[in-house]
């Protein structure tokens, strides 16, 4: 390869769209621009291209941020009005103090599990997690994920269900199906797949699976379950983002 | 501040090496004072506030990302009140010059023809609206690369390909996948 036709080559392209080159490698390559117009092209090409996919990671990641937004105000607005009601209705609490104790408690705990399952459940990533996509169109494993993915989670119970029973059972595959009962308002279920998927310590995501059956318990109001859950993975993980967010949600129980 | 974001220089190592729901923490320790500041600073509304906040951790994020923010030498909330005062101005002025001068404005964009400026505002969108409807492994592929500026070897580890070196050509296949499809946007 000549002096200027290695700068067609992808790598140098890349590298000089994202900045990776020396100051004078910077200068050779927009030497040899001046002269080739192939080469203009190409590097318009690959710019473009660079700058479509960072404007739509932009545009997810800004979706991210406002759905969060959301959820804060949210429980910024539940909490204000429930201190305003509080204020208003000192009475109300003394007519409340002469119902059955239980009655009190297990209707503070419905609203508490259901607030922070709400602050704190987001159904986990299927392409950050490490784990391969099917590549073939008619992979009802990868349609199943697409669905998950698309928020479509009665298909993705659906197809998954369908997968499961027809291949050997994949752990990948039920992880995704008790996320999507639990997204879809099913915890009982999704406790029962994730059960086993925790105690299995050769599947990757097993902690992740326990963190998610914490959740499903705050889903199912099981408050005390959900603690010990927290607890326990707070105190075993060694993945310090999965430490932090135990710590963070025993904090807001 | 939580024990977990104590030490910055940790919290930019996670991020870089990919950890996204440690920027959710992120936002949630800062959002507070940040918003309090800032509305209190230039005036705005709640969701003003809110949106100026989202797109400077959205700055702060990407730099970490390409790696031009390595470590700070302010703490991390000074810097995102840096990162949102500059975002607040700019906006604060647009919308100002937009107030003051727009029939000017409107006039001026009206005679001035930037043929190239446009037509590559188009390319961008095409390859976006392409790249949107790309499938697995490539859309991916493509993010990770371009977009969290993750190496083929990172790539690689993250999706069970066997090296970067097949990463590589997978890329490789993508990208002509992605100029066909934006060749079929272009064409309607």
């Amino acid at each position: 390869m000549d002096d200027q036709s290695k700068y067609q080559d992808p790598d140098w392209i890349d590298a000089y769209l994202l900045e990776q080159l020396s100051e004078s490698q910077v200068l050779e390559f927009e030497e040899a621009l001046k002269s080739d117009a192939d080469l203009r092209n190409k590097v318009d090409e690959y710019r473009a291209v660079k700058e479509g996919v960072e404007d739509s990671g932009r545009e997810e990641l800004k979706e991210r941020l406002k759905a969060l937004e959301g959820l804060v105000s949210l429980e910024t607005k539940v909490s204000k009005r429930t201190a305003v009601w509080y204020s208003s209705r000192i009475a109300a609490v003394i007519i409340l103090l002469i119902l059955p104790f239980y009655f009190i408690l297990s209707d503070v705990s419905d609203l508490d599990s259901e607030e922070v399952f709400a602050s704190h459940f987001k159904p986990y990533p299927v392409l950050a997690n490490g784990t391969v996509r099917g590549e073939a169109a008619d992979d009802p494993l990868a349609d199943g994920l697409r669905a998950y993915e698309n928020g479509d989670y009665e298909l993705s119970i659906i197809t998954l269900e369908n997968t499961l029973k027809q291949a050997d059972s994949s752990n990948i595959g039920n992880f995704y199906l008790a996320l999507s009962y639990l997204a879809n308002e099913d915890a009982g279920e999704a406790i029962h797949l994730l059960q086993g998927l925790a105690e299995d310590r050769d599947f990757n995501l097993y902690e992740q699976a326990k963190w998610y059956i914490g959740l499903a318990f705050l889903k199912n109001n099981q408050p005390e379950e959900a603690r010990n859950t927290f607890q326990s993975l707070y105190k075993n993980t060694s993945d310090p983002s999965l430490k932090r967010k135990a710590e963070r949600i025993l904090a807001d129980m | 501040m939580n024990e977990g974001l104590r030490n910055t220089d940790q919290l930019l190592k996670e991020l870089k090496q990919g950890d996204t729901g440690l920027l959710d923490e992120v936002y949630l320790e800062n959002r507070d004072a940040f918003l309090n500041w800032i509305a209190k600073n230039f005036n705005l509304k709640e969701e003003d506030a809110a949106d100026i906040y989202q797109d400077t951790l959205i700055v702060f994020y990407e730099n970490v990302r390409k790696g031009k923010l390595k470590q700070l030498s302010v703490n991390l909330q000074t810097y995102l009140f840096s990162v949102g005062k500059n975002l607040a101005l700019k906006r604060h002025r647009s919308m100002r010059l937009i107030r003051k001068h727009e029939d000017e404005l409107v006039a001026k964009a009206e005679s001035v023809e930037d043929p190239f400026s446009t037509e590559s505002d188009e390319r961008i969108e095409a390859v976006k609206a392409a790249f949107e409807k790309m499938e697995e492994p490539c859309h991916s592929i493509l993010k990770r690369y371009y977009y969290f500026r993750q190496s083929m070897t990172e790539i690689a580890a993250a999706l069970n390909y066997k090296n970067a070196d097949t990463v590589k050509s997978q890329k490789s296949r993508c990208m002509k996948h992605l100029k066909k499809m934006v060749k079929t946007v272009f064409n309607g």
